[in-house]
């Protein structure tokens, strides 16, 4: 008998529904986000043709830094990946498919999580690496600069050992993939809550949220927290200061963890609950 | 089986509906009648799980259509009055959306547009708002499912498409289906529906096969007034009255009379009907 929670075989037909749902919609936006490259580029040359009289194209740098500017756009889209749940016609349509919640959740994280940041950063370092092979001025691509960027940081790691830093890189860059991974699933999250304003509802929650917990925030760092970091001189002491960065690095990855997970959780109860 | 049983729903301190109990059985095409903002679209989305009901119960065949599990959403179809035009060709939105239901039919999709002369090959978003309902209806008879909810599907069809919807509608359901049809056009669907339900603000008025109702009310096409008549409505070839049929003789239901008699006689109908 098929369990009515979650099937291998009826999850497979509905996650390929929802790609091809997602390639009609919203997908390729996504993969046309890459251009953000292309746009930059030719915003940047135009610039130094215009004030300094010679070619000058971005550096790797600069180049990251649309990557980011990339990301923040795409951070925000997620609010119409599946916004179109909150509207009558679309969202009834949706909520009558022959699949479990469950199986819709899983699909939609997947979808949210891996396929379209997946999509956006091979297009972005597609179309970086074609103007990188056109325009010699340009630089490294970004995707051939990933081994010089590595290289620097496992420099950098080597030299703080020496020093007597022990620093875990998996440590340290997990919360920052988690936070990532929440700022994605806040946005979906906002995008299947409001029927309108969904991103300016989103940042608007954000702020007040923070102007709710910075008081608590920060009456607990400077109850619990100044005065144990202030009992130690960390800058002579590597060992002191490694083991604060760490513990530090630790709390984020907890924090960061319930966040995702509480996340994910509103959107499951939220997609349980949704009514037309 | 649907069985509801005590159903009640409001939107915020506005009652829809009150203590609504009622049971609908497969073979069968239901003609859900009523007045506007009686809650007949709320009683569908409540039926097909859009909705949770705030007091009572709605069981399909055993289980409860808000829990949205698959095996009932593959054995039911909602076909709400305004359809999503969506970003796709016909046939590939059938192919894909159909890939669902575990009983789609993807050459009876085509037939059926091809009856209602629809191009498959056409974007949805660029059809007109019948073409476009048409090919929902398509799609929703192509599901086989055994609850279907239609939502006014006559509503934007033209009076060709009227004739197509209810061939298609007697032809491609299957014997055990059960099609609940909410409309205001009695006259569009009026050979197709039977048993009728007629919903009132917060009440079931009637729920009956057209031959109970034959058995209890004669349709007098005539001209000589009855005493004891219920409805009566003058007409450019004579009238039509509604009267309690003590004689036992047949006679043609019509709709729209029947609607009005209930309306104006609501505790003696009910009376009538009660089983």
């Amino acid at each position: 008998m098929i369990s009515e929670k979650f099937s291998a075989q009826r999850f497979g037909k509905y996650f390929k529904y929802d790609l091809k749902q997602l390639w009609h919609n919203n997908g390729k936006a996504a993969i046309g986000l890459g251009f953000i490259s292309v746009i930059c580029y030719i915003i940047w040359v135009s610039f130094s043709l215009i004030f300094t009289g010679s070619w000058q194209a971005p550096g790797i740098a600069a180049r990251l830094a649309f990557f980011y500017l990339g990301a923040l756009i795409l951070m925000f889209y997620q609010t119409r990946t599946y916004g179109y749940l909150t509207e009558k016609k679309a969202g009834q349509s949706w909520l009558m498919l022959p699949a479990s919640t469950l199986e819709k959740f899983v699909s939609m994280m997947i979808i949210t999580v891996v396929v379209i940041p997946c999509a956006y950063l091979v297009s972005y370092l597609a179309l970086d690496a074609i103007i990188g092979l056109l325009d010699p001025t340009a630089g490294t691509p970004i995707i051939a600069g990933y081994s010089e960027v590595s290289e620097a940081v496992n420099e950098a790691m080597s030299a703080a050992d020496s020093e007597g830093f022990h620093f875990n890189l998996a440590v340290l860059a997990f919360p920052v993939f988690l936070q990532m991974i929440a700022n994605l699933l806040y946005f979906l999250l906002c995008g299947i809550c409001f029927k309108k304003w969904k991103i300016m509802g989103g940042i608007g929650v954000l702020l007040a949220l923070e102007m709710v917990l910075a008081p608590f925030l920060t009456h607990i760092a400077f109850k619990y927290w100044t005065p144990a970091i202030s009992n130690y001189d960390y800058g002579d002491d590597p060992v002191l200061l490694t083991g604060l960065i760490n513990s530090v690095m630790n709390y984020a990855i907890v924090i960061d963890g319930l966040l995702v997970v509480g996340l994910a959780i509103g959107i499951y109860y939220r997609l349980k609950t949704l009514k037309h | 089986m649907i069985t509801v049983k005590n159903l009640s729903f409001s939107y915020g301190s506005k009652e829809v509906l009150r203590n609504i109990s009622m049971e609908v059985k497969g073979g069968s095409i239901y003609g859900l009648l009523g007045e506007n903002g009686v809650g007949k679209t709320t009683l569908l989305t409540l039926l097909c799980g859009l909705k949770k009901p705030q007091q009572g119960s709605i069981e399909v065949d055993g289980r409860f259509p808000f829990d949205r599990v698959p095996s009932l959403l593959a054995e039911q179809f909602y076909l709400p009055d305004e359809v999503t035009p969506v970003h796709a060709k016909a046939e590939s939105f059938a192919r894909e959306n159909g890939s669902l239901w575990p009983r789609y039919d993807h050459a009876k999709f085509v037939e059926i547009l091809q009856i209602f002369e629809v191009d498959p090959q056409q974007k949805m978003d660029s059809m007109s708002a019948g073409q476009l309902k048409k090919t929902w209806i398509a799609f929703a008879l192509s599901c086989n499912a055994r609850y279907y909810y239609m939502d006014e599907p006559t509503n934007g069809l033209d009076i060709p498409s009227k004739a197509q919807f209810r061939k298609a509608i007697t032809r491609y359901t299957s014997e055990e289906s059960a099609v609940i049809i909410s409309t205001h056009q009695v006259r569009d669907l009026e050979n197709i529906i039977d048993p009728i339900i007629i919903l009132d603000k917060q009440d079931v008025l009637l729920n009956a096969s057209l031959e109970e109702i034959g058995s209890k009310l004669f349709f007098d096409y005539g001209t000589q007034i009855q005493p004891g008549t219920l409805y009566l409505e003058q007409t450019p070839g004579g009238s039509i009255q509604v009267y309690p049929n003590t004689t036992g003789e047949e006679s043609k239901v019509n709709l729209e009379a029947l609607f009005n008699a209930v309306h104006q006689h609501k505790d003696l109908i009910k009376e009538m009907f009660k089983k």
